[in-house]
């Protein structure tokens, strides 16, 4: 006659499987998955959530980074702005400048951007040219100015709805045109000026020259883009942004 | 008899279970110290079991309970350690949030300054000088271009003076000023149309009244960059502008 096994006996066995059972579910990670379809055939497609961000310049693909599941890797790029420009910018002439921010990932995001301008020349940095007189126009068509806002040097802007997962999303520009003021050649007129008068009488022909020497003054601005997940968006915002004020249309998504 | 030790609350669901052929230490006349057992780590348990039951002592049921608790306190302990590290790494995750983020930079510089090049071409033709006078802008900015022709100061007698006729396409008389405006910016690397004069030299008779031998024509140029009002519409400032001259004897 066999002996029953007491039931209390089975627990540890039990408890042995769950518990392994756990840990394997507890190694699965950050490589969150959801089940989001069955077919006849028992197969299943797993969808994997991916963040993205595209910086776009005048329709072209500047720079973007991407997170792919494959490896845990990002796919990345760092490109340059302004390269479809003339080496140097007339004063007062307003140059194509439209830049917006394309979802390049497959969940839905909120999207902030700053921009920065400053002027440099081989010493680097120069404080004493305003920021202001480099004018990137903003559109404010469907981009908010946050309060951290810093007149010309540092500006932030709030993308207002979500961006949606899609390959055509694309946020509208925040930026149309670029110009630099006309009084900048007061400024830089301070440095030196010189004119010169070439050319040979006798061949009936010269040329004049007026030079600014300014030791390689340009200007420069910079863009970054910051993408966060809009589900438990007003966490996920606190959490990667800080305590700010983002103005989004209609509230931040809780879902 | 009971051990003083044996802690129930520990496996309080194990003790009340009834473990078949298993009897009380008192029932068996063992004591739990008969086990030999100093401890209660469960490797001294099992092996005091096995021990009472390779001597055919048995194993009582408290020994027999305490070396299963000890199994199952372990498989507990595994359990929630298991539960918790599950409970943690779901918290860390719900804790990192999808984020990413992406930059760019670039500059350029400013062009201020102008620069053109005036060619000019003079050829006889039958009695008359035709002198072709054309403005290339070398620079890098985009230039309003002007230009004023006239006869050297030394021809002053106004009827005395060689007649001058200047025609070209795209330019454009300011009868106030006498110069010849080009109605377009010329853009960086770009250049005017010819702008021709047509200069009929005094005849002999009036060169002897005038006493004089030769005379100079001319040709003023002037060059301003396009400025752009707060419209973004282009115009010229030509109290800016730089300012050069030529003459061409005849």
């Amino acid at each position: 006659m066999g002996r029953r096994k007491p039931s209390w006996k089975k627990a540890t066995p039990l408890l042995l499987t769950a518990a392994v059972g756990l840990l394997a579910a507890s190694a699965a990670g950050s490589s969150r998955a959801a089940l989001t379809y069955y077919s006849e055939n028992y197969t299943a497609q797993i969808e994997m959530y991916d963040i993205g961000v595209t910086l776009v310049e005048n329709g072209r693909d500047v720079s973007w980074r991407n997170y792919t599941q494959k490896d845990d890797a990002w796919s990345e790029h760092k490109g340059e702005l302004l390269t479809d420009m003339e080496e140097s910018l007339q004063p007062g002439k307003a140059y194509p400048e439209r830049l917006c921010v394309r979802n390049s990932g497959n969940i839905d995001i909120y999207v902030r951007v700053f921009l920065y301008c400053y002027w440099e020349d081989g010493e680097g940095k120069r404080t004493d040219l305003s920021p202001d007189l480099i004018h990137l126009n903003l559109t404010g068509n469907g981009w908010v100015e946050g309060e951290e806002s810093h007149s010309g040097e540092r500006r932030v802007l709030y993308y207002t709805s979500i961006l949606p997962a899609g390959e055509n999303s694309v946020t509208p520009d925040f930026t149309d045109t670029l110009t630099i003021d006309e009084s900048v050649g007061r400024f830089l007129a301070k440095s030196k000026k010189t004119e010169t008068v070439e050319g040979s009488p006798e061949r009936g022909a010269y040329s004049i020259r007026t030079d600014y020497e300014y030791d390689g003054l340009r200007f420069v601005i910079e863009a970054e883009v910051d993408a966060v997940q809009t589900h438990n968006g007003a966490d996920a915002m606190k959490s990667a942004w800080g305590d700010v004020a983002a103005p989004l249309a209609g509230g931040l998504g809780a879902d | 008899m009971k051990n003083e030790n044996f802690q129930p609350q520990v496996c309080a669901g194990a003790a009340s279970t009834n473990v078949t052929g298993a009897k009380d230490c008192a029932e068996m006349g063992l004591r739990m110290k008969d086990h030999g057992i100093k401890g209660w780590g469960m490797k001294r348990c099992k092996a005091a079991c096995r021990r009472a039951k390779r001597e055919g002592t048995g194993c009582c049921r408290e020994l027999h309970h305490k070396a299963e608790c000890c199994k199952i306190a372990a498989a507990a302990s595994l359990f929630f350690a298991a539960l918790g590290l599950l409970l943690l790494s779901s918290a860390d995750a719900s804790l990192s949030y999808f984020t990413t983020y992406v930059s760019a930079s670039g500059g350029r510089n400013v062009a201020l300054g102008e620069s053109t090049y005036l060619e000019e071409d003079v050829k006889p033709e039958g009695g008359t000088l035709r002198k072709e006078v054309q403005v290339l802008n070398t620079g890098e900015t985009d230039c309003y271009i002007r230009v004023k022709v006239f006869a050297g100061s030394q021809v002053n007698q106004t009827e005395k003076q060689p007649a001058i006729s200047v025609t070209g396409g795209g330019w454009g008389l300011n009868g106030e000023d006498g110069f010849w405006y080009y109605g377009e910016a010329v853009p960086a690397g770009g250049s005017t149309q010819v702008l021709t004069v047509e200069i009929t030299p005094p005849t002999e008779e009036d060169r002897e009244f005038l006493g004089i031998e030769s005379f100079d024509v001319i040709v003023i140029q002037e060059c301003t960059r396009v400025r752009y009002d707060e419209n973004g519409n282009a115009y010229a400032d030509w109290d800016a502008a730089a300012a050069t001259e030529e003459g061409e004897g005849a």
